[in-house]
C-alpha cells in the first residue's frame, strides 16, 4: 500500500493509510482521551472527547479515516478547553454518586472527570433514579447513562442479538432493554455482555449479595457451588496468578461463614455422560448434529429463535443446577438435616444463571445465583478487617472443596473432554479456525469415519453457523458458549475498566 | 403578475388536476424525458454546462453529483428525492408535490437515464399527506402511461419509483438521514466520506436530490443550458421558490431569478406590514442567520448570503417585526432543534437544553454580563463539536444575534437595572 505523509503535532510523519487518526494518534505513543469508543466494536462518535484538530477543522478522531496531507493537531488550548466543556456536558446529564457506585472506582467517566477537573455538579433533568428492570439478572439506571450505546452495539455486533435500541429524540433520547417492555419475549438472552461495555454504572447485575451476606451472619445452613472459572476471574482481577485462585476462593469462602464447598465440575461430569450417551446413540444412527445447551444463554436463543433445531438439542440439567441438587441431597444426609434448612447459593461467572434458576425444570434448586463481581463485594462488605480486599486475598491460604469432583483439576473443560474421550483419542488443543469468529474444531477417525466437534462461543458466530446448514453437518458435536472466549468471559466477573477481556 | 417574478418551474402551478399524466403531456411534458433516453449523455453535458446547484441548501452543483454517480460502476443504482421538507419557514416543495408531480417524477427519470439507475425513492414528509395522495396518484399514472416501469416508451429503460413517508423527524431530510430512515433504521445522519453518490441506499450509488433541484431538470433540457444561464446570476443560475413569512401583507412562495434583492422580493409579498418596522431577517430557515435590515439591496443568492454571513439554505425570508423579542424567538428556535436533534452526541442532547436554560435567565432579567459571556463560549463550543449540522446549525440563528444585534442582551441588562 502507498505511503502517506501527514503532520502530527507539527511533526511530519510517513505512514500508512487505512486506520482511523485516533489509530494513527495512540501508535504515535499520545494519548487522546476516549469514551464511547470500544475497540472496534462501537465507533459511533457520541460523546466527543476525541476530538483532534484536522486541517483546521475539529473533528472526532475515532470517526475518521487517516488519509494523506493530514495536519493534525492533538494537544492545543482549544481543543482541551472543546473536551472539558463536552464532559462538563456529560456530567450534567449523569447522577453522580460515585461513592455508592457499584462502578466505582473504575468508572471511565469518573476517570475522565479527574483527569479534567470537574466535580460534582447540578444534575441537570431530574434526580430521579430511573431504574428499569431488564430481566432476572440485570437492572439499568438511565440517570447514570451517558448514552455511549456501547451496550446497544455489544448486543448487535458481538452476539448478534439486538436487545438494546436508542429510543425517543432529541432530549427525551434514551438506550433502553427490550425486556422492560416485552419482559420474556424479548431476544435477551441474559448474557449480560452489555454489563461488562458499561463504561459507568448504568448497567449492573441485579444485586443479590446482600441477602447472602445478612443469612450467613445468622449462622444459617448455607452451602456453595463453586466454578472454577469465577475463581479465575477473582485471580484476574487481583492480579495473582490463576493456579492459586480455586483454593483461595475456597478459603474465602469458608471464611465468609459457608458450611460447604461443592466444586461445580461434580455436575459437569454428570451432564457430560449424558452428553456422551446420546451422542453415541446419534453416531450409531446417523442423527444430527448434537448442539450443547448447558450455557443458558444458549439454550434460551436456541428455543426462542431457532424452534427448527429442537430435534438437534437435548434437555439435559445444565451442570450447576445439578450440582446444586447434588449438593443438597449430599449435605443434608452428611450432615442428618432437613434438606429444606439447606440453602444452595452458586457463585458463577455467569449472569444468565439468575434466569436458569427460576426456570421451571430447576425451581427450588438453588437458593441465590452470585456472580464474581458479587462474591468480590461480598468479600470487602463482609470480611472486615484493616486491610483490603486485596491483602485478604493474599493472605488467605489455599483450601480444598468439602465435596470436590472426580475430574483432573488442571483441565478446565470437562464436557470437550469427555467427548473426544469418546472418539478415543487424547484430549488436547483445538485446532484454530477462520471461517467463524471464535470458532475451534478438532477432527477424529471414528470406526473408519473422518468425525469432527467444534466449540463456538459468541452468540454471533454461532449464529452464522445455524444459518449455515452444510457448515453445520460437518460436525457430529458443537459446543455452543455465548460469551466471546468462553465462561472465563463471563459477565459476571469483577470488572476493572469495561472492555479488558481475560 | 409582477414583473419581478419569474414562472419557469411554477409554470404549470395553475393547471387543474396536476396528477393527471395527460394534463402534463398537454402541456408539453415529458418530452425532455425523450430526448435524455436517446443520448443520456448529451443531457449530462447539458445539465453541466447550465451550472444548476442543489436547491437544498448546501448548493453543490448537481452536475458535478451526476457525473460522480454516472462513473460508479455498480450494478444497482439509485434515485432519491427528497421531500421531507421539515424546515421551520419553508413550504417550496409542497407546492411543487402538488401542484407539478409530474415535473419531478420527469426530473427522476432523466437522472436516472444519465446516472444509470433502476430504482428510485421519493420520500414526503409525513404531514403533507396531501402532498402524499396527489404524488401516489401520479405514479400510478405514469406507470399506466408508461413512463414508469420496464421498457419505458418503448426504450430499453427500467425505472421502478416508490414513495415513502417519514414520520415526523425533522432530522432524516438530511440525505444520509433519510437514507438511513429509507433502508428502515433510525433516522441519523452517517458520517461523511463516503458520499451517497459513492455509497448511500444499501451502499450502493445513489444520487439524491431536493424536490426542487429535480423540478428544474426538465426545464433546463427544454430550453438548453445557455437560455437557463440567461437566468439569474453568473454563479446561481436559474430561478429559485422563496418562501417569505413574517410581518408582510403576503406571505407566500415565489418564483424569483436568482439574485434577486431582498428588498425586491419584500415588495413581491407586499411590503411590511402597517404600523410595523422590520427588526431582522432571517434567512435560510430556522438554523439561519438573522441579518439586519440595513441589508435589504442585497441579491438573494448563495454567493450573496456567504458574503454577508447570511445562509441560502432553501432560500427562506422571515422578516421580523419589531414587535418581536430576539431572544424569545432564539429560545423557541432552539426548543425546536432540540426537540428534533438525534440524541446522539453530547453537545446537541445535553448543549442545547442547557442553552435554552440560560437564555431563558437573561430573559427573566436575571442574568449577568458573565452568563451572556458564558452563553456565547458554551453556543460556540457546541458549533464546534456538534457531530452533524443540526447541532452547529441550532446555534446559528443565536450566533448571528450576538454579531449582528450586540445590543439585544445590553438591553435586557438595561431593563433589569431600570426594574431595580
Amino acid at each position: 500500500m502507498d505511503n502517506i505523509t501527514v503532520m502530527l503535532n507539527h511533526k511530519v510523519i510517513k505512514t500508512e493509510p487505512g486506520c482511523s487518526v485516533l489509530e494513527f494518534v495512540q501508535k504515535e505513543g499520545i494519548a487522546i482521551p476516549t469514551l464511547c469508543k470500544l475497540s472496534e466494536i462501537n465507533c459511533v462518535g457520541a460523546c466527543r472527547m476525541c476530538i483532534v484538530n484536522i486541517n483546521g477543522k475539529i473533528m472526532t478522531s475515532c470517526t475518521t479515516r487517516l488519509t494523506d496531507g493530514m495536519n493534525i493537531e492533538t494537544d492545543t488550548q482549544e481543543l482541551e478547553q472543546l473536551r472539558k466543556a463536552n464532559l462538563e456536558m456529560i456530567c450534567y446529564n449523569h447522577r453522580q454518586d460515585c461513592s455508592s457506585c457499584d462502578r466505582f472506582p473504575y468508572c471511565e467517566l469518573h476517570t475522565l472527570c479527574r483527569r479534567y477537573g470537574i466535580d460534582d455538579r447540578n444534575y441537570m433533568f431530574s434526580r430521579v433514579e430511573e431504574f428499569r428492570d431488564c430481566g432476572p439478572h440485570m437492572i439499568r439506571d438511565n440517570s447514570k447513562c451517558i448514552q455511549c450505546r456501547r451496550c446497544v452495539s455489544v448486543c448487535n455486533k458481538v452476539q448478534g442479538i439486538g436487545a438494546i435500541g436508542i429510543f425517543g429524540k432529541g432530549t427525551k433520547a434514551r438506550v433502553e432493554n427490550l425486556y422492560t417492555k416485552f419482559g420474556d419475549q424479548s431476544p435477551c438472552v441474559n448474557c449480560g455482555q452489555c454489563i461488562t461495555a458499561c463504561p459507568t454504572g448504568a448497567l449492573m447485575e441485579k444485586n443479590e449479595f446482600e441477602k447472602v451476606g445478612v443469612a450467613l451472619a445468622q449462622k444459617k445452613e448455607l452451602i456453595a457451588v463453586l466454578t472454577p472459572t469465577a475463581a479465575i476471574q477473582l485471580a484476574a482481577y487481583f492480579g495473582t496468578d490463576k493456579k492459586s485462585a480455586t483454593g483461595k476462593t475456597i478459603a474465602a469462602l469458608h471464611r465468609l461463614g459457608f458450611r460447604a464447598v461443592f466444586d461445580s465440575r461434580i455436575g459437569e461430569e454428570e451432564v457430560a455422560k449424558q452428553y456422551r450417551t446420546e451422542l453415541e446413540y446419534r453416531l450409531k444412527s446417523n442423527g444430527k448434529v448434537m448442539i450443547s445447551t448447558h450455557c443458558p444463554s444458549t439454550e434460551k436463543l436456541l428455543k426462542q429463535q431457532y424452534p427448527n433445531l429442537k430435534e438437534n438439542i437435548i434437555s439435559i440439567q445444565e451442570p450447576l443446577q445439578y450440582t446444586a441438587k447434588y449438593a443438597r441431597e449430599n449435605y443434608a444426609k452428611s450432615q442428618n438435616l432437613d434438606s429444606s434448612a439447606i440453602q444452595v447459593i452458586t457463585i458463577s461467572s455467569c449472569t444468565a444463571e439468575k434466569y436458569a434458576q427460576n426456570l421451571t425444570e430447576n425451581k427450588g434448586l438453588v437458593d441465590v445465583s452470585l456472580t464474581t463481581h458479587e462474591l468480590y463485594q461480598m468479600m470487602e462488605k463482609f470480611c472486615v478487617s484493616s486491610f483490603s480486599t486485596l491483602e485478604i486475598w493474599k493472605q488467605l491460604e489455599e483450601e480444598s472443596f468439602d465435596y470436590a469432583a472426580a475430574f483432573d483439576v488442571d483441565n478446565e473443560d470437562v464436557i470437550l473432554s469427555e467427548m473426544m474421550s469418546l472418539m478415543k483419542a487424547a484430549p488436547q488443543k483445538l485446532g484454530i479456525k477462520n471461517r467463524y469468529e471464535q470458532m475451534i474444531e478438532t477432527e477424529y477417525s471414528y470406526q473408519n469415519k473422518k468425525i469432527k466437534i467444534g466449540k463456538i462461543s459468541g452468540l454471533k458466530g454461532l449464529q452464522q453457523l445455524l444459518k449455515s446448514p452444510d457448515d453445520m453437518k460437518e460436525y457430529v458435536f458443537i459446543e455452543a458458549l455465548a460469551c466471546p472466549g468462553g465462561c472465563i468471559n463471563g459477565a459476571g466477573k469483577t470488572r476493572k475498566f469495561s472492555g479488558d477481556r481475560l | 403578475m409582477n414583473d419581478s417574478e419569474m414562472k419557469l418551474l411554477t409554470r404549470h402551478a395553475t393547471m387543474d388536476h396536476p396528477e393527471y399524466v395527460h394534463n402534463y403531456c398537454d402541456a408539453g411534458g415529458y418530452q425532455s424525458l425523450e430526448k435524455a433516453i436517446a443520448d443520456p449523455d448529451a443531457s449530462l453535458q447539458i445539465i453541466l454546462n447550465a451550472g444548476l446547484r442543489g436547491r437544498s441548501g448546501s448548493g453543490f452543483p448537481a452536475g458535478i453529483k451526476w457525473n460522480m454517480t454516472a462513473q460508479e460502476n455498480a450494478a444497482v443504482k439509485y434515485i432519491v428525492c427528497n421531500a421531507d421538507e421539515g424546515e421551520p419557514g419553508t413550504g417550496k416543495d409542497h407546492l411543487l408535490l402538488t401542484k407539478t408531480p409530474h415535473a419531478i417524477i420527469e426530473g427522476m427519470l432523466i437522472a436516472a437515464a444519465v446516472v444509470g439507475a433502476q430504482k428510485g425513492y421519493i420520500y414526503i414528509r409525513g404531514e403533507y399527506q396531501d402532498a402524499i395522495e396527489i404524488f401516489e396518484k401520479a405514479i400510478k399514472e405514469a406507470y399506466a402511461a408508461g413512463f414508469l416501469g420496464k421498457n419505458i416508451q418503448g426504450s430499453s429503460m427500467s425505472f421502478e419509483l416508490e414513495l415513502r413517508s417519514g414520520a415526523g423527524s425533522y432530522l432524516c431530510g438530511e440525505e444520509t438521514a433519510l437514507l438511513e430512515s429509507i433502508e428502515g433504521r433510525r433516522g441519523e445522519v452517517r458520517l461523511k466520506p463516503p458520499y451517497p453518490g459513492v455509497k448511500g441506499l444499501w451502499n450502493c450509488p445513489t444520487l439524491i436530490h431536493n424536490v426542487e433541484t429535480f423540478a428544474n431538470i426538465p426545464c433546463i433540457i427544454e430550453m438548453g443550458a445557455e437560455a437557463y444561464r440567461l437566468i439569474g446570476t453568473k454563479e446561481c443560475p436559474g430561478t429559485k421558490l422563496v418562501t417569505v413569512s413574517g410581518c408582510v401583507n403576503a406571505p407566500g412562495i415565489y418564483e424569483v431569478a436568482m439574485g434577486t434583492t431582498i428588498r425586491t422580493i419584500l415588495e413581491l409579498a407586499g411590503g411590511c406590514q402597517e404600523e410595523k418596522q422590520i427588526l431582522g431577517i432571517q434567512t435560510g430557515g430556522g438554523s439561519g442567520s438573522i441579518i439586519r435590515p440595513a441589508l435589504l439591496d442585497t441579491p438573494f443568492d448563495i454567493e450573496h448570503c456567504n458574503e454577508i454571513g447570511a445562509f441560502f439554505g432553501a432560500g427562506d425570508l422571515m422578516f421580523i417585526g419589531n414587535e418581536i423579542d430576539l431572544v424569545d424567538l432564539c429560545d423557541n428556535m432552539i426548543g425546536f432543534f432540540e426537540e428534533e436533534s438525534c440524541g446522539r452526541c453530547i453537545p446537541c442532547r445535553v448543549g442545547l437544553p442547557r442553552i435554552r436554560k440560560m437564555l431563558q435567565k437573561i430573559e427573566s432579567g436575571k442574568s449577568s454580563e458573565d452568563d451572556v459571556l458564558q452563553l456565547y463560549q458554551l453556543a460556540d463550543e457546541i458549533k464546534q463539536t456538534a457531530r452533524c449540522a443540526l447541532g452547529s446549525a441550532a446555534v446559528g440563528p443565536l450566533l448571528s444575534i450576538a454579531q449582528n444585534f450586540p445590543e439585544v442582551f445590553r438591553e435586557k441588562e438595561m431593563q433589569k437595572v431600570g426594574e431595580l
